[in-house]
């Protein structure tokens, strides 16, 4: 990102002392017939917060974005913006801004005609949408581009008038389904940045979907994770990367081993010891009262390799994969009570020799790195 | 289609054959037509035995002829007009509507471009007698928008299935009501679907005989039905100059429908 552009994003900032608005969801649900895409879900979303949505395809997140935009009608709640429902609100007149996955920027109309569309909408002066499409078409470095056809613009390009389009009115609510889904991975990891820029300068609240973890775990204040119609869990990432509710959601954000736990030998606080389908006795931290049929999360970064004697968990094992990737080597060791296969990840560096396939392996991780989370 | 024929030679060579076939059997004869309007002799014979233009001028100069060509174009453009409307708001319905049974709708619009039009003029004939409207314009006129808004309904359906609806949807968030997103997004892009249909529309009615022998009169006959009578008792290279004018008319409007839709195309590829 260039001088020119932060230089314009602070003069824009400073003129918008404006905060995003506050969005509620309560017991917001639908269905299509006997197929559920919506249960009752509940959350909040603060001013001014970037709240990101992933979960896998199907999942429900385009529909949860579509009844805040108003194109899909709840079967039942209620969605309070700023305190009003807006459920019985045609989309035309919420006031959101909306960034969609091919852009949908109109093929008919300029680069400027595009942005100017919505102010137009709205009876906004002639003279008036003229400066405001000029400020916003510099805001997304786009300046000399106003005349040219969406077409004659590259992906990366289309998504910054998409955006600008969106935001010309100053909405108080962001709404982008996948946004950066139809770019090159760096591409997309060059917008991400762009539009966290953006957001701050504009003030808005983001409601943000993707499939992309990484990208929510950049972006985002707090992530929601849907499965099946269901929010399972939405926190902060560092809180959902290190403190999962669920195996789906330990295992949807980022790598996690997950083993089934049979019994619950004892528990004392925190403290708990498992025994796990496979028989091995684990001690191991829950945050809430220990349930038989739940699972013991380790994350491949908290596994020890080798002198593995001091870690309250420490099994041997024989090395069944290794794979290098940038900066880390992913061993999968499978253990001694040949059920389990353990998911291992060290830093790599060049005074480090990868242990070979087959070879017999020390392996053993903290307690508090062994997390006991519930359901399935 | 194309990778069964690719696949076979023999299926390429064949469906090669069949066409040179059906150009030979349908093109050939309308091509005849041709020198035969330029004939120095008064009934039509193949080959003339000379040249002249005087068919063409006894065309200019007739009276019948030029009331028939103004019927066409007074029953045309009002029915291809009408056609056009109403086949873009029912594409509008079923191809983003919600309504239930679309394909059923939509199977039923089409209906009377599929049905032989035979049918649909001995049953309208009755109707417009009782309605007293038989042999007016309004007969004809809404005979002809009946067969003519399939046309357009095709064609404008094809151009609104040729994009998501996303662009409506962007619309409504920036602001657009419904009209304002007709009007500014939907019409714009199914623009030329709507200017094809329009055009097959009023080529259709310009063409049309059958509906214009049982629903016209002496006062509202169309050039079809001019041709078709005088092709009973006279035989004169009238004919041939007139049929080879409304030809040239009709290829001449195919045509810029052809182009329309082609330079779209070119646009939507380069967008894609
Ligand atoms: N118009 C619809 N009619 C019927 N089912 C739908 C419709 N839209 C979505 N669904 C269903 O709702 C579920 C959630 O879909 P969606 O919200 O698009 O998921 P995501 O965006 O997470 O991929 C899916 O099972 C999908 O098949
Ligand atoms: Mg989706």
């Amino acid at each position: 990102m260039n001088q020119h552009l932060m230089a314009d994003i602070k003069r824009t900032a400073a003129s918008a002392d404006k905060i995003g608005a506050i969005v509620e969801f309560d017991q917001v649900a639908k269905s299509y017939g006997a197929v559920c895409a919506l249960q009752p879900t509940t959350f909040q979303v603060g001013a001014g917060e970037f709240f990101a949505v992933i979960g896998p395809s199907g999942s429900g997140k385009s529909t949860l974005l579509g009844i805040v935009a108003g194109f899909v009608p709840p079967t039942a709640g209620a969605i309070r913006v700023n305190g009003t429902d807006v459920v019985s609100l045609a989309p035309y007149k919420r006031n959101f801004g909306m960034v969609f996955q091919n852009y949908a920027l109109f093929p008919h109309m300029t680069v400027a005609e595009n942005i100017a569309f919505p102010l137009r909408m709205r009876g906004v002066s002639k003279a008036d949408t003229a400066e405001r499409v000029r400020r916003m078409l510099g805001m997304v470095r786009l300046a000399n581009y106003g005349e040219r056809r969406p077409m004659e613009l590259s992906g990366g390009q289309q998504q910054r008038v998409a955006l600008a389009r969106a935001a010309v009115y100053d909405p108080l609510l962001l709404l982008m389904d996948e946004p950066l889904g139809a770019l090159d991975k760096n591409l997309r990891e060059e917008m991400q940045e762009e539009i966290k820029k953006f957001q701050a300068a504009l003030g808005a609240t983001v409601i943000y979907v993707t499939h992309d973890q990484h990208e929510a775990a950049f972006m985002a204040d707090r992530i929601a994770i849907m499965r099946n119609g269901r929010l399972e869990q939405a926190a902060a990432p560092r809180e959902l990367y290190e403190r999962p509710l669920t195996p789906f959601v330990a295992s949807f954000l980022g790598e996690a081993t997950l083993l089934p736990v049979k019994e619950i030998l004892s528990q004392k606080g925190e403290e708990v010891v498992v025994k796990t389908d496979s028989g091995l006795k684990i001690c191991a931290t829950v945050r809430s009262i220990a349930q038989a049929g739940s699972s013991i999360c380790i994350r491949p970064e908290n596994v020890v390799l080798g002198a593995a004697s001091k870690c309250a968990n420490s099994f041997s094992g024989v090395i069944e994969e290794v794979l290098y990737t940038t900066g880390s080597i992913r061993y999968r060791v499978r253990l001694a009570d040949t059920q389990t296969l353990l998911t291992a990840r060290i830093p790599s560096h060049p005074d480090i020799a990868l242990l070979a396939h087959g070879e017999r392996v020390e392996v053993g991780w903290r307690r508090q790195d062994a997390l006991l989370v519930s359901g399935d | 289609m194309r990778a069964t024929a690719g696949t076979w030679p023999v299926a390429r060579w064949g469906v090669l054959g069949f066409t040179a076939i059906v150009l030979v059997y349908l093109v050939i004869p309308t091509l005849v037509i041709m020198p035969l309007s330029f004939s120095s002799e008064s009934f039509l014979r193949f080959p003339p035995p000379g040249f002249s233009m005087r068919w063409y001028e006894a065309f200019a100069g007739s009276a019948d002829y030029r009331a028939a060509i103004l019927n066409s174009i007074k029953i045309g453009v009002p029915a291809a007009s009408l056609a056009t409307v109403l086949g873009t708001l029912a594409a509008l319905a079923v191809v983003r509507g919600k309504l239930p049974g679309r394909r059923l709708v939509g199977a039923l619009i089409i209906a009377p471009l599929v049905l032989p039009q035979i049918i649909l003029a001995i049953g309208l004939f009755p109707v417009m007698i009782r309605l007293g409207l038989i042999g007016t314009y309004p007969a004809i006129l809404l005979g002809h928008t009946v067969v003519c808004m399939p046309l357009v309904f095709i064609t404008v359906s094809s151009s609104l299935r040729s994009y998501a609806p996303t662009f409506e949807l962007a619309a409504m968030t920036l602001g657009a009501n419904p009209w304002n997103t007709f009007r500014f997004v939907t019409l714009p892009m199914i623009k030329p679907g709507v200017i094809v249909g329009f055009i097959f529309a009023f080529t259709f009615s310009f063409d049309e005989l059958i509906l214009a022998m049982f629903l016209t009169s002496p006062a509202t006959r169309t050039v079809p039905r001019l041709l078709w009578e005088q092709l009973n008792f006279q035989m004169t290279p009238v004919i041939a100059a007139a049929t080879v004018v409304l030809l040239v008319l009709t290829m001449g409007l195919l045509l810029v429908a052809a182009l329309t839709e082609r330079h779209t195309r070119a646009g939507r590829r380069t967008e894609g």
